[in-house]
């Protein structure tokens, strides 16, 4: 062992400088590491020209002046401006309704939300951009902040999913009957989605589930009919019901109108003939938003194809009303030259 | 006499000794410890916090720089007087770019820059298919620093309806669990594909009924995120919540894909295939599994598929399978072997004779 202070003093100094010897090496990339730049060669190519044109310019995103958690409204309202203006001049909100500047706007509901809550409630705020938010988690306080908010909750599927996440389902079903059956004492049009209120609807008492079908009649409560086929799998509404309530909200064009299928579907055979006048070349319509054909197939039976052209042609069709075991509304088949409806 | 033993001399070669071997000892040891990355960024850790304190306090040294500020992007271009898309723009492909994007600090405003920065310079390169789809692990690599502090900046950056590029990115992400594991599981709540790519880290019981509401309340979007709900919703005794799901959107009837049809209900199974037809997007193994089970609607829709000359019924997932509707004629039916015309004329002519066999699985004549 060390015999004397002499040996204790050499054996500390050369542990030293075996630590300083062994770190010199390592010193560079560790330095590198805590606080310095890597050293990158950068390839020089030949410019991208596809690659330049879908950049927007990032000095833009680079220079903004992000204001601190801290500060007040008005600032972060600024902040909130300038985003926007960037976002537009350089069209970074486009037909894909998802914002590429979507990290920013999340620190903006990180850090400030109740900007983003003071501009949903005087409807300054794109909704789609909320929803992405709300999707991420953000913006979980905005029923308590956000002015009318059962305007939100009864219009918007994720709106009431955030609402879930934060109070539970029993409370977001009281919270949309409550709002729901407020609409009927209200004069201002209303706008909901059939999907909200098939959330609530298992949870109301019998004598509101038998006013939902009455309120949702009424002119003032608008609504998609593309989305009414959401209140179908309750299996607690009249199908006929369901039919009128498609109809009364039905749209003049035809773009969009998968609910002609749905209504088919739910035993309505009011679309029959838009169908078969469509059959050849579906009104020039995608098959996702309008198909007359596959709605014919599920839901007529008897004459197909050319014999089902060739015999509506000659005005020799023969359309008898059905109430199908697999859900058929009607039959084609041959008859007198006439286009009318048969009651046999 | 002087009692105290005399202390030892020491030899210069016993001191040449004692300090080779301290010195050996130290010099292995720290080398040792160094080469690995681990303890190195460990260190480097230590000094950034050390450096922030020393910073915050006034004290200065010749080893760090308070006033330093590292950019987002490093330094090298040899077009400086051009912009930084411009710069960009000039390497050779997004691997090159992604190595000359840096995150300067760990703060979150940063942080939000950065997923922009990267978000949007990822989406510059994508007309190159091959490249930008083999990117996507450096992408997770470069985002991983914020997704383990911030998701919800990432998840908001990626346009979560533009397709598999984008969204493969949650699943390259979530294999390495965030730190911000509360974020995480509201955000498995709220949308389907979140739901597939993190809900493994919610107990059964949250799962299924995150399942359940994002079933009766959100689109079913990727065929991915369907499966993922429909597996959860599958379990449960009560079948209303995947009813509503396989008539959700598009995808919604490709939510059975993973499941062994028996499984689910008849009921569940016609409302998914229905669903399919309707949008002009049904699936080939649903509409065999019903044609095979005496399905009357199925069956009218394999003559209307093979029988009409309607192109716009003939979209892609038809050509796809163009010849298979044409097997599942000939092996569920008696009259497989029409087909054009001559199989419309024979159906409209015979609807109400036709009849399903269960003893020779097919549809036959009734004489």
């Amino acid at each position: 062992m060390l015999r004397n202070r002499l040996e204790k003093n050499v054996v500390v100094i050369s542990l030293l400088v075996g630590l300083m010897a062994g770190c010199y090496q390592y010193v560079p990339d560790i330095k590198q590491l805590a606080f310095g730049e890597e050293d990158v060669v950068w390839q020089d190519n030949k410019l991208d020209q596809k690659a330049l044109a879908s950049t927007p310019p990032l000095e833009g995103i680079l220079n903004l002046s992000i204001p601190v958690a801290d500060a007040g409204l008005d600032e972060w309202s600024r902040y909130l401006d300038e985003l926007n203006q960037l976002e537009a001049s350089n069209e970074l909100f486009g037909s894909s309704n998802h914002s590429k500047l979507g990290a920013l706007y999340a620190y903006v509901a990180l850090e400030k939300p109740e900007v983003i809550y003071q501009r949903l409630s005087r409807s300054a705020f794109d909704l789609g951009k909320t929803a992405n938010l709300l999707q991420a988690g953000l913006l979980h306080d905005w029923y308590e902040y956000v002015v009318n908010p059962d305007d939100l909750l009864l219009s918007n599927e994720v709106f009431l999913l955030s609402f879930i996440a934060k109070y539970g389902q029993a409370a977001a079903q009281k919270a949309i009957t409550q709002a729901f059956f407020n609409l009927s004492s209200s004069i201002l049009p209303a706008r909901i989605d059939p999907g909200v209120i098939a959330y609530a609807y298992p949870a109301m008492a019998e004598q509101q589930k038998k006013g939902v079908i009455t309120l949702m009649k009424n002119p003032q409560v608008r609504y998609d009919p593309r989305d009414v086929i959401k209140l179908m799998y309750l299996n607690a509404l009249d199908k006929a019901d369901l039919v009128e309530l498609i109809e009364n909200q039905a749209y003049s064009n035809k773009s969009m109108s998968s609910y002609m299928g749905h209504a088919a579907l739910l035993g309505g055979s009011s679309y029959l003939n838009t169908f078969l006048k469509d059959m050849v070349d579906n009104d020039k319509q995608p098959t996702n938003f309008y198909c007359a054909a596959c709605t014919l197939a599920l839901s007529t039976e008897g004459l197909v194809g050319q014999p089902l052209l060739d015999t509506r042609s000659q005005g020799r069709l023969k359309i008898t009303p059905e109430n199908g075991f697999d859900g058929e509304v009607a039959i084609l088949s041959k008859g007198k030259p006439v286009m009318e409806w048969s009651h046999e | 006499m002087n009692n105290q033993e005399a202390i030892p001399r020491t030899s210069p070669f016993r001191i040449l000794m004692i300090s080779s071997i301290s010195f050996l000892f130290m010099f292995v040891g720290v080398q040792d410890a160094l080469i690995k990355p681990e303890n190195q960024k460990a260190i480097a850790v230590v000094l950034q916090d050390v450096k922030s304190l020393l910073c915050e306090t006034g004290t200065r040294t010749p080893l760090y720089d308070c006033s330093q500020q590292t950019g987002f992007i490093k330094k090298g271009s040899s077009h400086t007087n051009l912009s930084v898309a411009e710069q960009l723009a000039h390497l050779p492909d997004i691997l090159n770019v992604l190595d000359k994007i840096a995150l300067p600090d760990d703060s979150a405003a940063v942080a939000a820059k950065y997923v922009t920065l990267v978000g949007l310079l990822q989406k510059s390169r994508a007309h190159d298919n091959s490249k930008a789809y083999k990117s996507l692990g450096q992408i997770a690599v470069k985002l991983e620093p914020v997704w383990a502090s911030y998701p919800q900046l990432v998840v908001t950056q990626t346009c979560i309806f533009c397709g598999e590029y984008q969204s493969m990115i949650f699943k390259k992400l979530g294999v390495n669990a965030s730190q911000n594991m509360t974020a995480m599981l509201t955000m498995a709540k709220m949308h389907p594909l979140y739901f597939a790519s993190f809900s493994h880290h919610l107990d059964s019981g949250a799962a299924l009924d995150a399942a359940k509401n994002l079933a009766l309340l959100s689109q079913a979007g990727a065929s991915e995120s369907a499966v993922a709900i429909a597996k959860h919703l599958n379990t449960d005794s009560t079948r209303q919540h995947l009813n509503a799901w396989v008539i959700k959107g598009l995808n919604g009837t490709r939510a059975l894909n993973e499941l062994p049809f028996d499984t689910v209900p008849l009921e569940t199974r016609i409302l998914a295939w229905q669903s399919g037809v309707l949008q002009g997007y049904d699936t080939i193994e649903l509409t065999e599994h019903l044609v095979s089970k005496g399905y009357r609607p199925a069956l009218r829709w394999l003559v209307w598929m093979n029988g009409t000359p309607l192109n716009y019924l003939r979209s892609w997932p038809y050509e796809r399978n163009a010849a298979k509707y044409n097997a599942l004629l000939q092996r569920y039916t008696s009259f497989g072997h029409l087909g054009g015309d001559s199989l419309s004329d024979f159906y409209s002519e015979n609807w109400s004779n036709l009849f399903w066999n269960a003893q020779k699985e097919q549809w036959v004549m009734n004489l």
